[in-house]
């Protein structure tokens, strides 16, 4: 999740550009191409292989985007163009339509060739870099430095929050003469338990905001962070964005040119 | 989503304090039901990162043994000690506590057996009250709500807090946060008492007071420290502890008079 | 049960998450104009308390609350958030935690980042937080009552969002309304539960713990008895509405509501043009009905709430 210490600092507005573009890119793709989006894929796998990425574990990272096919599952079953299959299993009559299949499969690989590209976006760019990019693309300060302090208190919270569960966890006992793992309690006794953790975090989390806020003015600091020094400008960001828009041609050339099935 | 248990155990109002319901058959409150040894084998653990924090550690500690576990940052005496709770379980090798190995089947009677005080008391204490927090464990664990009001007292009486009951664990000081930490695991009948850094953080007066009260714990006592005045003052036997393997495991004074050894892993 | 509301690329159609773009970006940019017009709830500077609050948020959605062996409910924290920070700056909070969700852990895709803003931060956080602070101001303000109407705005900010999740993913041509909608309802009225109970029980804690924390915060003025009664009614006729959708989610008369739709014919919208006359499939008949009522409903409870504190603010100024 890290980026490379030497793409800190560097303005990573060509990276965001170029992902958004060929996530759209990918978007605009009709249901059914699965050529153009294996294009996509290909050309998504060897930028990989550029920065050092191999298409496998690439492919791996895609998969988290998966489960969500289920919201596309009804539709499988549910219309009735280019029946591809109608029977009974038990007591349900199940048809299988063409049309609906190849929606869910054009929905499933676009989620996973997506998934892949902000994988590489971040390969390339650093999550501070990007909050950077996204300021100089006009994203008001007050979002770009509340997302600023989001990312760099994140992982100290999450570990805050990982440690007060495992004492919960600690303590969290079956009863006596019982061996396996059992939850106690009534449920709204746990409830309570858990809003009580999301109380104490909340107060943990208030107190470091007055702490950094504290800091902060310690140095001359009024009201708001400024968001740092901006890295120089990208000069050939022009010429990145032809090359951009040639990008998302090639995709949209290959699915309007590329067979659909 | 596995089998759903049938509900169990539902008391209205179980944490409810001086709720007494005395009608029940006492049991000695905090008389602990295992044997508080601890048996460790060849075991090896690896994070699934792939770092290899314990490499092979064999360790056995007797009943009401008191042991200070010794060792430089990164030694793997955290993740010792989470093993002793079955929150880690091993790559290789075993682990039994108060004769039980730790495993799926026994996990929630190993939660019950070995209490687990955290360094930071913060991540322990997560209720409105000290009360609540100190219920905590015995309301888990599904016992009547005059078991759970006698556990309780006893446990804070144990550590001196009972005058702290109703009060927020988040005004307290560090000293009396410590304590109630303490007191939520007590409240549980551990054999087996596992302590990561108890000192740290804790004034001349809080530290003396700290000691006294380890004294006067009658369970097997396992600590985490660098204090080695702490170790010195409380426990006969410790363990050196580095690289994920034991370096050095004797008499305490023996192993603190031993300067080359202290050196060598970075505890002087 | 994690609240399937993290939409990812793919799954809705370029007009929809243009469409959810535009209107994320036209409610933040009303929230950033509020928020900097000093908005100002709590004491520490704001900027960084939502920064630091952003984080709290995303590290609390990791509390578990066991409801079953192997089952946990968790907290998504769109009203909780808006209830501390105040309704526009716990938007843009919630909705910068959905954007670096999508961005450093994809969950949720870029191009669906848009629609993902809208459920969780606009309806789930902004309309939530109107619901939220109305039903407190129709019951009387205390502390209590406001603990309590979070914890009712909670359960319904929760089934809004996937109610709204799923009608974009059914005007996308992905899902089937008539099948997809009580199925997401049902799932996330029970999630909705745990949200409501985890929400008013932090609340409560943090009023008995550091209630000097919480003393600006929520205490909406005291309104006139006409405007606690319009407030009520309003929000009653979204709950009730609601409620009416799932008595007609049962499975038996869906099968004829899909039946008689005509997204089984439906064609799937032309791609390469951004907004071509395409149908809407799920869209036809009784769901349509009863979909765009509720919508329609949710929509125009978010406005009013949302005017008349518009109004009350430019009164005071």
């Amino acid at each position: 999740m890290i980026a490379d210490p030497r793409s800190i600092g560097r303005d990573a507005r060509a990276a965001v550009v170029t992902t958004i573009a060929f996530v759209t890119a990918v978007a605009l793709l009709p249901p059914g191409s699965y050529l153009a989006l294996i294009l996509a894929w290909l050309l998504l796998a060897f930028a990989g292989a550029l920065l050092g990425i191999g298409p496998g574990h690439l492919a791996r990272r895609g998969l988290v985007a998966l489960p969500f096919v289920v919201a596309a599952v009804p539709i499988v079953f549910l219309r009735s163009d280019e029946l591809l299959w109608a029977g009974t299993i038990g007591p349900l009559s199940l048809q299988v339509s063409g049309a609906g299949l190849r929606i869910a499969l054009t929905a499933l690989m676009k989620a996973w060739i997506s998934v892949q590209a902000s994988v590489l976006l971040l390969a390339l760019a650093s999550p501070p870099s990007i909050v950077t990019a996204l300021r100089r693309m006009r994203l008001p300060a007050v979002i770009a430095t509340s997302a600023g302090l989001t990312i760099r208190y994140l992982e100290i919270l999450r570990d805050e929050a990982r440690r007060m569960l495992r004492a919960r966890t600690a303590r969290s006992a079956s009863p006596v003469g019982d061996g396996r793992e059992r939850i106690g309690g009534t449920i709204s006794w746990r409830a309570r338990t858990t809003g009580s953790l999301v109380g104490s975090l909340f107060l943990r989390a208030y107190s470091r905001a007055q702490r950094v806020e504290d800091a902060a003015a310690s140095r001359g600091a009024t009201g708001s962070l400024s968001i740092g020094t901006m890295p120089a400008a990208d000069s050939r960001l022009t010429l990145k964005v032809f090359g951009v828009l040639l990008l998302v041609l090639i995709i949209t050339l290959s699915g309007a040119l590329l067979p659909r099935l | 989503m596995k089998e759903q248990h049938e509900h169990l155990h539902t008391h209205p109002g179980a944490a409810v304090p001086h709720s007494h319901g005395h009608d029940h058959a006492h049991e000695a409150p905090l008389m602990p039901a295992g044997d508080g040894t601890i048996a460790i084998s060849h075991l090896h653990f690896r994070y699934p990162d792939g770092t290899e924090a314990l490499r092979g550690m064999d360790l056995a500690i007797a009943a009401g043994e008191k042991v200070a576990l010794l060792g430089p940052n990164g030694a793997g005496k955290s993740t010792l000690m989470l093993h002793l709770n079955g929150i880690h379980r091993p790559t290789h090798g075993t682990v039994h506590v108060a004769g039980m190995q730790v495993s799926n089947e026994t996990i929630g009677r190993v939660r019950a057996e070995v209490g687990l005080v955290f360094q930071d008391p913060d991540d322990q204490l997560f209720s409105p009250t000290v009360w609540d927090d100190v219920a905590f464990g015995p309301t888990h664990m599904g016992l009547t709500p005059g078991a759970i009001h006698d556990r309780v007292e006893v446990a804070l009486a144990a550590v001196g807090a009972l005058d702290l009951a109703q009060r927020a664990p988040m005004r307290l000081s560090i000293g009396q946060r410590k304590r109630v930490a303490l007191a939520t695991v007590l409240a549980m009948n551990p054999s087996i008492l596992v302590f990561d850094e108890p000192s740290a953080g804790l004034d001349p007066r809080g530290r003396r007071e700290l000691i006294e009260l380890l004294q006067s714990l009658t369970q097997t006592l396992i600590v985490s420290t660098h204090d080695l005045e702490l170790a010195r003052a409380a426990f006969p036997r410790s363990i050196v502890v580095d690289r994920g393997a034991i370096a050095a495991d004797g008499a305490t004074d023996e192993i603190l008079a031993n300067r080359e050894l202290l050196l060598a892993h970075g505890l002087a | 049960m994690h609240p399937q509301l993290h939409i990812p690329d793919g799954f809705l159609s370029p007009q929809i998450s243009l469409l959810l773009w535009v209107a994320s970006a036209v409610l933040l940019g009303a929230a950033v104009r509020k928020t900097s017009r000093s908005d100002v709830q709590l004491n520490a500077s704001q900027p960084i308390l939502m920064g630091v609050l952003g984080a709290f948020i995303f590290a609390a959605q990791m509390f578990n609350f066991p409801v079953a062996t192997g089952t946990s409910g968790h907290l998504l924290g769109g009203v909780l958030a808006g209830f501390l920070l105040g309704p526009w700056a716990g938007t843009i909070v919630m909705a910068t935690v959905v954007g670096i969700q999508a961005l450093l852990f994809q969950d949720g895709g870029l191009l669906a980042l848009g629609a993902n803003m809208f459920n969780m931060g606009i309806i789930g956080t902004l309309g939530g937080s109107f619901i939220a602070r109305g039903i407190g101001t129709a019951l009387g303000g205390s502390r209590g009552v406001n603990i309590l109407g979070a914890g009712i705005a909670a359960w319904l900010a929760v089934v809004a969002a996937a109610g709204f999740t799923t009608l974009q993913l059914g005007l996308s041509g992905t899902t089937n309304v008539a099948v997809g909608l009580p199925a997401m309802l049902g799932v996330h009225a029970l999630i909705g539960i745990g949200e409501a109970m985890i929400t008013v029980a932090a609340l409560t804690f943090i009023a008995q713990t550091a209630p000097d924390i919480l003393s600006g915060v929520a205490s909406p003025p005291q309104a006139s008895p006409a405007r606690r009664l319009a407030t009520g009614l309003v929000i009653a006729g979204g709950v009730a509405s609601l409620a009416s959708l799932f008595a007609s989610a049962d499975p038996d008369g869906l099968e004829a509501v899909a039946e008689q739709l005509g997204f089984l014919n439906a064609g799937v919208a032309a791609p390469f043009e951004l907004f071509p006359d395409y149908t809407i499939p799920g869209l036809d008949g009784t769901t349509s009905t009863i979909a765009a009522g509720v919508l329609g409903i949710i929509v125009v409870i978010v406005l009013l709430l949302a005017f008349a504190r518009i109004a009350r603010s430019r009164a005071k100024s």
